[in-house]
């Protein structure tokens, strides 16, 4: 019964991590007016380059200090940010579709994802090694203490940073204004391209984070894809009205459901036997919710107003 | 006499509409269109190349062993494998162009095709643990319902964008992953009777039937039938006409009186159900089992990189399915690597199509044709060399001047400077004799901000006095200075370029018309 509990809460505060990110993730791309479908691509790109750089940590070099998880994150940020440059090249620079070079995205991280990983593990779809934990323990089903890890409060310094950056400064004022009139702010003298890139940027380094958190979390039987959180991050992003407070709030709200499901998966409770065959049913729970949700709130949605419209600058 | 003149005008239209088809006069949009494809094909073959090289493997043997496991195999069942992909893979492309077309991104046909497939494989298990001898009657019934219930799979999605406003791929995407759990229940929970004890997925049919090997013909006759009918719908009557406006514009489809709510939970519908029928061979006829889904199927995603790359044209995606069908079905594992490079090969090939913009203006014959007759003739030499040495005199009376101008300024710079700090104190808002302080009402703010002007204009009198912007005036002249340069340039090479291309043309003339004279002798 305690590991029920246990289980619960562990895995709410990992996608807790993983989904705000990723709702954050949408929400600085559609701010500047760049809608990113392409977030579960970049995750898993993110997440593929920390999953190897700790197999080659742990196996080969005999490392797995919870400690690598600090410069494993930076590079996997990086990584994910230089990906989602892909997303900015084709919307930014190019002008494409952007649900389109999402789309696209997603299926090339998925592509260059299996074929890495096969190539590093010799033919076996899972990457079989991975790094501890930077927790205060590694005991994931009977100990409260792995809740304390480095994730949960890299996660809260974040929004609490993207709060404060997009509501109180004149970055933030400048950046939000670019998703609703790009030819206004222009007019105001804000260089709107490289806001965009900016927003892109921070986009992919955030889906980075987010993969990362996610490949350190599923360990050595990540195989290169993410369960489609990235899609869920979108939902998400929508339901929480492009607002940081109410994104982490979907998020937490996301995050319970999904970790009733593993809960009911892993534990051994018995009294939650006759309920484990249905499990999947339950899986189902967020993804029927958003879209109920979304029926009631899409006449009014804030979303930012050029969101997914390329701006082009008008030839003088 | 009238008759004859009718029958005339009319014979001499249908010539012309003729002529202008064969001679491509109207078609040279979709013919950029289909240069475009092709570089997207090529480049992204070009840059997987790389890839699979990283992988340790020619990718010029892989290429070829891409065709030889798939369309040109010597053993039939790999073709029969092959046809079948083919033949699901246009079906399902034809239901994801039909939305394009009218401006619907229907993400959801792997989920579609996932739902139909669910469907239809309870109904064969179904009939099939009853202990009942599995007929074509079955299976048709399977096919009809499965088909069925992909419709109503997309109805929902149209329903709720045209009345609720909800996009349709954030909503197509969410039921993808409805669709996946909802089958994953069914043929992986142990309290269904449709799935393994092993819960790897479900159980197998287990008549071999209607397996792809003996059904591969019927299916693609299908598929060809399906995509010649909506060619000719789309292309050639009213109903395709609208969808087509439908997706060009909302708002004068809307003028047009067609009912626009109607219109897209159609065209919804109808996509979903080609994949539909696509997941319905899929599952029954192809693999014979549902296997337990972690994801939305991913053939189902292949079919945007194809409708992309076959601009949406049922012709188009005949040959784009295709290539996708060779990618999806070649067996990599004889060159020791595994399967999985071929994901990335479509990975990137969608990635270029989607940026086909890029390769709107690449125009490599016209390209290499221009610089070869330039570089054959001597005056494009003399141009060459009269133009770079313009620029270098050019360059370096701009560098004179402009050190001339500093030796100037250094004169007067302790007064520059001053100046200078002065200016950037006024921007920040802040007046030498005015307090901020003291600023109560409107008109002591106006009369703040009008101090600040005042004194920006006295600063920059004084500036101009010391010629301390005569720097970027010599630098604006001298810009347009080249640009006219290069101008000239680019119109002489033009000249050169147009003198040699009549010159070879007569001669080419010329050859032909002493070759046919000869002939005549």
């Amino acid at each position: 019964m305690l590991s029920f509990y246990v289980i619960l809460t562990v895995t709410a505060v990992t996608f807790f991590c993983i989904l705000s990110l990723g709702g954050l993730s949408g929400l600085f791309s559609e701010k500047v007016g760049i809608v990113n479908i392409g977030i579960n691509g970049i995750m898993i790109f993110g997440g593929l380059i920390y999953a190897v750089l700790a197999k080659v940590f742990s196996q080969d070099l005999q490392v797995s200090s919870g400690w690598l998880q600090i410069p494993l994150f930076i590079i996997s940020g990086i990584s994910g940010m230089m990906f989602s440059w892909l997303h900015g090249l084709a919307t930014i620079k190019l002008k494409s579709d952007h649900v389109i070079s999402g789309v696209a995205i997603n299926a090339l991280a998925a592509g260059v994802a299996i074929t890495v990983i096969a190539s590093v593990t010799g033919g076996i779809s899972n990457i079989g090694s991975s790094i501890d934990e930077l927790a205060l323990s590694q005991d994931k089903i009977s100990n409260f203490g792995s809740i304390l890890s480095l994730k949960i409060f890299l996660v809260l310094a974040i929004a609490l940073i993207s709060y404060f950056a997009l509501q109180k400064t004149k970055w933030g004022l400048r950046f939000k204004a670019i998703g609703e009139n790009p030819h206004a702010a222009d007019v105001a003298g804000v260089n709107v391209n490289f806001y965009k890139w900016q927003g892109i940027s921070i986009s992919g380094i955030l889906a980075g984070l987010a993969g990362a958190i996610f490949a350190q979390n599923a360990g050595s039987i990540f195989s290169g894809n993410v369960a489609g959180l990235g899609f869920l991050a979108i939902a998400i992003l929508i339901m929480g009205q492009w607002n940081v407070l109410f994104v982490v709030i979907a998020a937490f709200g996301f995050s319970l459901i999904q970790a009733v499901t593993a809960a009911l998966n892993g534990s051994t409770w018995e009294a939650l036997a006759p309920i484990i065959n249905y499990r999947q049913l339950i899986s189902i729970v967020p993804f029927l919710a958003t879209l109920i949700a979304l029926m009631f709130t899409s006449k009014r949605s804030k979303a930012p107003k050029a969101s997914g419209i390329t701006y082009e600058k008008s030839k003088s | 006499m009238n008759k004859i003149k009718e029958t005339n005008d009319k014979l001499t239209t249908f010539l012309n509409k003729c002529t202008s088809f064969l001679t491509g006069r109207n078609q040279k949009h979709a013919r950029r269109k289909m240069y475009n494809s092709l570089w997207a094909v090529f480049f992204g073959l070009a840059i997987s190349g790389i890839f699979i090289s990283f992988l340790g493997v020619n990718p010029f043997s892989a290429y070829s062993t891409f065709l030889t496991t798939s369309i040109f195999s010597s053993f039939a069942p790999t073709r029969y494998f092959f046809t079948t992909v083919f033949a699901v893979l246009m079906i399902a492309s034809i239901g994801m162009a039909i939305g394009f077309k009218s401006g619907i991104f229907n993400i959801g046909i792997s989920g579609q095709m996932m739902m139909s497939g669910t469907v239809g494989m309870m109904i064969v298990l179904g009939f099939q643990n009853n202990g009942t001898e599995i007929n074509a009657g079955i299976v048709l019934l399977a096919f009809l319902v499965g088909i069925l219930s992909a419709v109503a799979l997309g109805a929902i999605v149209g329903v709720l964008k045209a009345f609720l406003n909800v996009h349709e791929v954030v909503s197509t995407i969410l039921l993808n992953w409805v669709v996946v759990f909802i089958a994953s229940y069914i043929f992986t929970s142990t309290s269904t009777p449709f799935s393994k004890s092993d819960s790897t997925g479900s159980i197998q049919i287990n008549s071999s039937d209607f397996s792809y090997i003996n059904t591969w013909w019927v299916w693609l006759i299908l598929a060809f039938f399906i995509v010649i009918i909506t060619w000719v719908i789309m292309s050639k009557t009213t109903i395709g006409y609208r969808v087509k406006v439908n997706g060009l514009s909302k708002e004068a489809s809307k003028y047009a009186g067609t009912n626009e709510k109607l219109m897209t939970v159609s065209i919804i519908s109808i996509s979903a159900g080609f994949a539909g029928l696509a997941g319905s061979i899929y599952y029954i006829s192809f693999v014979g089992l549902f296997p337990a889904p972690g994801q939305p199927l991913l053939l189902g995603f292949n079919t945007i990189a194809i409708s992309l790359l076959a601009y949406n044209s049922p012709i188009g995606l005949v040959f784009s399915s295709l290539l996708y069908a060779i990618l999806e079905s070649g067996n990599l594992q004889l060159l020791g690597i595994s399967n999985e490079a071929r994901e990335i090969v479509g990975g990137i090939i969608i990635y270029l199509a989607a940026l086909s913009t890029l390769f709107l203006n690449f125009k490599l014959f016209t390209f290499t044709k221009n610089y070869i007759i330039l570089f054959i003739s001597k005056d494009y030499k003399n141009l060459l060399k009269n133009y770079r040495k313009q620029k270098k005199e050019l360059n370096l009376e701009k560098k004179r001047l402009i050190q001339n101008e500093r030796k100037m300024l250094m004169m007067n710079k302790s007064q520059i400077v001053i100046l200078n700090k002065k200016m950037k104190l006024l921007e920040k808002g802040i007046s030498p004799e005015l307090s901020i302080l003291d600023v109560k009402t409107t008109e002591d703010s106006l009369n703040y901000f009008d101090n600040i002007s005042k004194n920006k204009q006295i600063i920059k009198e004084q500036l101009q006095e010391l010629n301390y912007y005569e720097i970027s005036r010599i630098k604006n002249n001298f810009k347009s200075d080249f640009k006219e340069i290069k101008v000239l340039y680019k119109s002489q090479i033009a000249e050169i370029y147009n003198e040699k291309n009549k010159i070879y043309q007569a001669m080419i003339i010329n050859k032909m018309n002493s070759i046919f004279k000869r002939g005549g002798k």
